[in-house]
């Protein structure tokens, strides 16, 4: 097994999704190779991060009957409330893209002293279009 | 009692008692999906709000054709991946009209400063892990969640995502290959 090789497949090897076939090869190679058997701790470790994760965020105590005191204090809202608060999220690459794909796309056309929010929204739109629910109209959330 | 007789008292007799058992029975797999999606606990927790208000108002019109938790899983996923686009515009919207100062502000990476003190070292692995998952195509994005975050089976998974046991398979293999390759750049780079 090349490093190469063995590079592609660590995460389907630390999650038993390989051959026993190929678990063996990918063994052999991590024990002859300080390099690969550097960057199998590193990326298992990182990977096993996902775990420490699931439990950080907790329900609170009463998020069951907080539900239910919105949506009967919402009755007549026939939409779902919108209580989302849109507070940190998003990330560097987000944002990287965005603006690789904004700056890349449009600067030529559009200079920044001039623009103004309902642009960038319209940009927006064009850059992240509402969710189209393509995949997820098969949910039957209306099933007559 | 099952979801099913507690969908049915819901339903029928607006029970109380059957809604907040069936929201505790789920909630903690619920977050868990919004976490795949997300790195903020409170986000996670805001979407898993929307996902049970959305159960409770739609379940009239579930028909039980699917397990319960097949049509919760759907629900929170669908969620999840509308809060991640709402959250990408707004960033998007922000950074164009806030002045440049506050604009790299905007820039520092959310994710890191989810994980606990004690994991500060590997803030920056962390961070790594969860960009390399979001920049996932949608639907491998989805299919590693459930997997990896949820436990589901390829089959669940399957069911939820509405596709083949084979397309399920290939998609989180897939993410497995693309995210080792992000990581082992991440690494490099380091190194
Ligand atoms: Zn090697």
């Amino acid at each position: 097994m090349t490093c190469k090789t063995l590079n592609n497949k660590m995460l389907l090897y630390i999650d038993g999704n390989l051959s026993s076939n190929e678990s063996i090869k990918l063994e052999e190679h991590l024990h002859s190779c300080e390099k690969c058997k550097k960057l199998f701790e590193q990326v298992s470790q990182t990977y096993a991060l996902i775990n420490e994760e699931k439990g950080l965020a907790e329900a609170d105590k009463d998020f069951a009957s907080q539900i239910w005191k919105q949506v009967h204090k919402n009755r007549e809202l026939k939409q779902t409330p919108s209580i989302i608060k849109l507070s940190i999220i998003t990330t560097l690459a987000a944002a990287g893209i965005a603006l690789g794909v904004i700056v890349g796309g449009t600067f030529n056309e559009i200079s920044l002293q001039n623009t103004n929010t309902e642009t960038w929204e319209q940009l927006a739109d064009e850059y992240f279009p509402e969710p189209s629910l393509d995949y997820i109209t098969s949910i039957n959330l209306e099933t007559e | 009692m099952s979801d099913k007789e507690l969908v049915e008292q819901i339903v029928n007799n607006d029970n109380q008692r059957a809604f907040e058992t069936l929201v505790n029975r789920y909630q903690q797999k619920v977050i868990n999906i919004c976490m795949g999606f997300t790195a903020s606990t409170d986000e996670a927790k805001d979407i898993s709000q929307e996902v049970f208000i959305e159960v409770y108002l739609s379940l009239r019109k579930f028909r039980q054709e699917s397990a319960f938790s097949t049509w919760l899983y759907r629900i929170a996923v669908n969620k999840s991946i509308n809060a991640t686009r709402q959250a990408k515009k707004k960033l998007l919207v922000r950074l164009f009209t806030k002045d440049n100062a506050n604009a790299n502000e905007l820039l520092i990476p959310a994710d890191a400063g989810a994980m606990p003190d004690a994991k500060m070292t590997k803030k920056e692995d962390y961070a790594a892990l969860k960009q390399a998952i979001k920049s996932l195509p949608e639907n491998q994005h989805i299919a590693f969640t459930l997997n990896k975050y949820q436990e589901l089976s390829y089959k669940e998974i399957a069911e939820v995502m509405d596709i083949s046991l084979s397309a399920v398979e290939s998609l989180i293999f897939r993410a497995k290959i693309s995210l080792q390759k992000k990581l082992a750049e991440h690494f490099n780079k380091k190194a």
